[in-house]
């Protein structure tokens, strides 16, 4: 785990945190209020979604989208991308974090990081359930990192 | 006979406030039936129309697996492609497109196919997409009263009062026809003359690949012959013997062994399992908590009385009696759930064979309670479910498709499908 990892305050615009995005090479990023209390995770997920059509976020169990992207129907260029980046890049961040995301107790084992990170996440916020202080953030990285290193 | 009422009256509140899942309420209404000892358990499940109840499942089924084909992506494109790009064309043709699919299959899937391709459609268009979805919400509702796999009051209808595919087909099918036309006509004046848009957009439809749509050209052929083979069996039905229940549910059988064998047995449960999952269950114990509901009320004789006393305001006159059921369930089934409304009317209307002379009297009863519980369906957004399933789509996407705004367009509509409806009713069934 990381214990001073790089946070966003909700006041943030969404421009910014792309920036400090690109700037840690990291996928998410936790935001915290003033008191470094945690309110949600910032994610790659939720930014992507609002740069694809809305047509093709929604729940599609017929994998109707994939068909009418290949059918040529669903189209997009790399200015429309653009335009809705520009759309919401002035936002705070208050109004695009998460704040259902799965954190994890510093006091859970190591079992339930790996679990997490199998099922498709890339760095999981550590946060005191009764503060709701975020300790730090386990990443893929980390975990890799302690795996590969000789004890 | 009151507590029956009561236990009636308390389910049609309770679905129409949407403070509970209707399927819980139905079924609430059918223990408190059975306990309350309005009906023996045995005869709780008698009157269960497991025809409805198997017809439903097995167009659900047959829906769940055929819908992966593509097919309707295809069609949309070709009809885009058929309109040579032209917005008040595409218009038009997606309009008879989501009207003959929506009398094969279940309205909101149908609605809920056609309507993300249209979106997609418009926005390369780049004209607004209200116009289309309002025009298909309401085509789905009347492509599906032609016919008694349509739409669910249709199925209910079918199966209570025992009438067949093609009495459907041959009662209904002509209205809905002109109904049809009527309703493309007004959508071309109203909107469709004034969409415009770019050579550069028209190109680009007509540029799109139809073909590539259909990802999975073998099922999309076993999808073809299973629905082929069920409408026919349905055309031959009395012929052969069979009720729709069974016809729903061997068509559902045989979309499943096609799309199974050859499969490994754990892919087969997998795709069984997903199958099955997708059932909506929600509409399937509705259903039955219903029926047991409403057979209780008929066991009290509380509806053999209201259909006397129905009787006795027309004088037993099948004209009035007609007009009276057309008017009154489409101006109710705008307001509450056709599906409870049409379940009640059922034995009601039954229970007037004497004052018809038997039941081959009552026909055009018949054909006047679905004509005007489906089609009264399209008067404001709770009407049918597939006007919340659009409303729903649309909202999501940006386009507003507020109660107001569809009520003020869709109503007035309605009121004239009605009365071409009321027209045909009299010319065709009153002597």
């Amino acid at each position: 785990m990381i214990t001073d990892p790089p946070v966003l305050s909700p006041d943030t615009t969404v421009g910014e945190a792309v920036e400090l995005l690109l700037r840690n090479h990291v996928l998410s990023m936790p935001v915290v209020d003033g008191n470094r209390r945690f309110l949600g995770q910032f994610t790659k997920k939720h930014l992507i979604s609002r740069l694809l059509p809305a047509l093709a976020t929604q729940t599609d169990p017929q994998h109707q989208v994939e068909r009418m992207i290949e059918a040529g129907l669903l189209q997009d260029t790399l200015s429309e991308v653009r335009e809705r980046y520009a759309a919401i890049s002035g936002d705070s961040v208050s109004q695009h974090y998460d704040a259902s995301v799965t954190v994890l107790r510093p006091d859970q084992p190591l079992v339930s990081a790996l679990y997490f990170l199998y099922a498709g996440r890339n760095a999981l916020p550590v946060v005191d359930p009764e503060s709701h202080l975020l300790a730090g953030v386990v990443s893929t990285w980390d975990l890799l990192a302690r795996v590969t290193s000789p004890t | 006979m009151w507590v029956a009422v009561g236990i009636l009256a308390f389910t049609y509140a309770a679905i129409m406030t949407e403070r509970l899942n209707r399927a819980i309420v139905a079924l609430l209404g059918a223990i408190l039936i059975i306990s309350t000892g309005i009906l023996s358990q045995e005869s709780a499940i008698a009157g269960i129309d497991f025809n409805t109840i198997g017809l439903l499942t097995g167009m659900m089924v047959i829906v769940s697996i055929s819908r992966k084909s593509g097919i309707f992506e295809y069609l949309a494109i070709w009809a885009a492609k058929l309109a040579k790009g032209n917005p008040a064309g595409i218009l038009a043709l997606l309009v008879v497109v989501t009207a003959v699919v929506s009398a094969l299959l279940d309205n909101v899937t149908t609605v809920l196919l056609v309507v993300p391709v249209t979106l997609v459609i418009c926005s390369q268009l780049k004209v607004p997409p209200y116009p289309f979805l309002l025009s298909q919400v309401i085509a789905s509702n009347i492509g599906g009263t032609a016919t008694l796999i349509g739409d669910p009051p249709n199925i209910i209808i079918g199966a209570g009062a025992n009438l067949s595919f093609n009495a459907f087909v041959v009662n209904l099918a002509p209205v809905i026809a002109i109904i049809l036309v009527v309703h493309v006509l007004a959508i071309h004046f109203f909107w469709g003359r004034q969409l415009r848009t770019t050579p550069e957009a028209k190109a680009h439809i007509m540029a799109l690949d139809e073909r590539a749509a259909i990802t999975d050209k073998v099922l999309l052929i076993k999808s073809l012959v299973v629905i082929g083979a069920v409408l026919v069996t349905f055309i031959f039905a009395r012929f052969i013997g069979l009720d729709s229940g069974t016809i729903g549910i061997a068509g559902a059988t045989l979309m499943l062994l096609l799309d199974n064998v050859g499969k490994s047995s754990e892919a087969q449960t997998e795709s069984v399992t997903k199958v099955f999952n997708e059932v909506e269950w929600i509409t399937l114990f509705f259903f039955i908590g219903l029926f047991v509901v409403v057979t209780g009320v008929e066991h009290t004789g509380f509806l053999k009385m209201l259909a006397d006393k129905l009787v006795a305001v027309t004088g037993g006159d099948l004209k009035s009696t007609g007009v009276g059921i057309l008017w009154g369930s489409a101006i109710l089934s705008a307001i509450v759930d056709n599906i409870p409304f049409v379940a009640t009317m059922i034995p009601m209307i039954k229970s007037m064979a004497p004052a018809f002379g038997g039941p081959e009297g009552l026909l055009p009863l018949w054909w006047a309670l679905s004509l005007g519980a489906c089609l009264g369906g399209n008067g404001t957004l709770v009407g049918a479910s597939a006007n919340l399933t659009v409303a729903g789509i649309a909202e999501r996407n940006g386009v507003p498709f507020s109660f107001v705004t569809y009520t003020k367009h869709a109503f007035p509509m309605m009121i004239v499908h009605i009365a071409i409806a009321h027209i045909y009713w009299v010319i065709r069934y009153v002597p």
